[in-house]
């Protein structure tokens, strides 16, 4: 009815949902706001958002819905946060890339709901990576928003690539301990009442 | 005179967001950022959202005074508080803009000049419908976790059930309001395929070129001549 197969309903869902999706990240950036704190941002998300994740998966069942969720967030966080059109497209090439995993299954099977919820994960990497991949850019932005030099590169050293690697592997392990727990949640609550 | 003349043009509103970000991204310095967080405080006043500038003024009080003090801290506290206020000193400028176009706009003239704007519905419902939502779901947070803490469920014993006891109720919650968005999305004529019209058509006046004119000259400013910090 309103394009690609989405009906109003799905749109309204998938809105709803991102707003629980950017409201989470919000919060938990808000949180975790020192350098070292913020290297926890990606496994701690990974290891709340499950429920979610797994929900808006078996209300939608659709494809485009996880990619439309991440195209919005993408660029609602891009607009508010990151400023940044690169950010944004890793943020979306990211939600592709679970929206196809979950595709592949129908939207039905759980292990393939579990891999795109894996790979769903790592959607808030945004300026987190640039830390990384750009630390020139990460470096100006520090220091133009009012910050000495020595605070910018003492953030910059903690991104090193066994920093990467540890945070890659507790997000992998944090997202799967949490799909268990939301496998367990949605079978308990959401399928016996109905809404899942 | 017009009634709305110090109204912005929902689509002005987002070119200053746009705007706001070039300017932070090209790193003309701290000077630039307070120069646009004084226009959309300029701005914000004008169109009558004064609690929304009163919290801003405070927050930068807060900060500054932080900041200051923070010089006698010892270094942990010193480090903490920087990294806190520096996430805020990146955010508040894009926050103003987002503030004012959230606070000022209502849900069919943000509807009325993205349609104009030619963004596909299929982006366009999700948009408006999250804009509309976030607050209840702050609310819906709230009243949860309040309701379990009376019970005595949250501060205590496993964490996994406390998260438990808040995720059921607050997704529960989520899934019936997307139902009765969808009831009255529907009774509006959301889902029909003729296009839609608007009551107030979204249109451009004296106080937008004046705002985009401000915005642009902060942004070569920031880009021709950065200040050292």
């Amino acid at each position: 009815m309103a394009g690609m197969g989405l009906s109003v309903r799905d749109l309204i869902t998938i809105g709803i949902f991102s707003a629980v999706y950017l409201l989470a990240y919000v919060i938990l950036s808000t949180v975790l706001f020192t350098p070292w704190l913020f290297m926890l941002l990606l496994p701690v998300g990974a290891l709340l958002m499950a429920p979610v994740y797994l929900l808006f998966i078996a209300r939608t069942q659709k494809p485009f819905a996880i990619t439309i969720l991440g195209l919005v967030a993408a660029v609602i966080a891009g607009l508010l946060v990151y400023g940044n059109v690169l950010i944004a497209l890793v943020n979306l090439g990211i939600a592709v890339v679970a929206d196809v995993i979950a595709y592949l299954g129908g939207y039905k099977s759980l292990a393939l709901n579990v891999a795109s919820y894996v790979v769903m994960s790592f959607w808030a990497i945004g300026q987190q990576g640039a830390m990384w991949v750009a630390r020139d850019w990460y470096r100006d932005l520090t220091i133009s928003s009012g910050y000495s030099a020595d605070f910018a590169d003492g953030t910059l050293d903690l991104a090193t690539g066994p920093m990467l690697v540890a945070i890659a592997v507790a997000t992998v392990v944090a997202a799967l301990i949490s799909a268990y727990g939301a496998r367990n949640m949605l079978e308990r609550h959401f399928r016996r009442a109905g809404v899942a | 005179m017009d009634p709305n003349r110090f109204r912005l043009d929902p689509r002005t509103k987002l070119l200053l967001l746009v705007g706001m970000n070039v300017v932070i991204y090209s790193f003309g310095g701290a000077r630039y950022l307070y120069l646009g967080v004084a226009l959309g405080a300029a701005l914000m006043l004008a169109a009558g959202a004064v609690r929304a500038v009163a919290l801003l003024v405070a927050t930068y009080a807060v900060l500054v005074a932080g900041d200051a003090l923070v010089t006698f801290a010892p270094d942990p506290v010193a480090e903490a508080w920087n990294a806190l206020s520096l996430s805020f000193f990146v955010f508040l400028p894009t926050a103003v803009y987002a503030m004012l176009l959230v606070t000022t706009t209502t849900i069919t003239e943000a509807a009325a000049a993205l349609e104009k704007l030619r963004v596909p519905t299929l982006a366009i419902v999700p948009v408006l419908v999250l804009f509309r939502f976030v607050p209840a779901l702050i609310q819906d947070f709230r009243a949860i976790t309040s309701a379990m803490r009376l019970r005595g469920l949250i501060g205590r014993g496993n964490p996994f059930r406390m998260i438990e006891f808040v995720y059921v109720p607050l997704l529960l919650g989520v899934v019936r309001t997307g139902d009765q968005l969808t009831v009255a999305a529907l009774t509006r004529g959301l889902g029909l395929h003729r296009n839609r019209t608007f009551v107030t058509e979204p249109r451009f006046r004296g106080i937008d070129v004046v705002a985009i004119a401000a915005m642009a000259a902060l942004v070569v400013a920031a880009r021709l001549a950065p200040v050292d910090a």
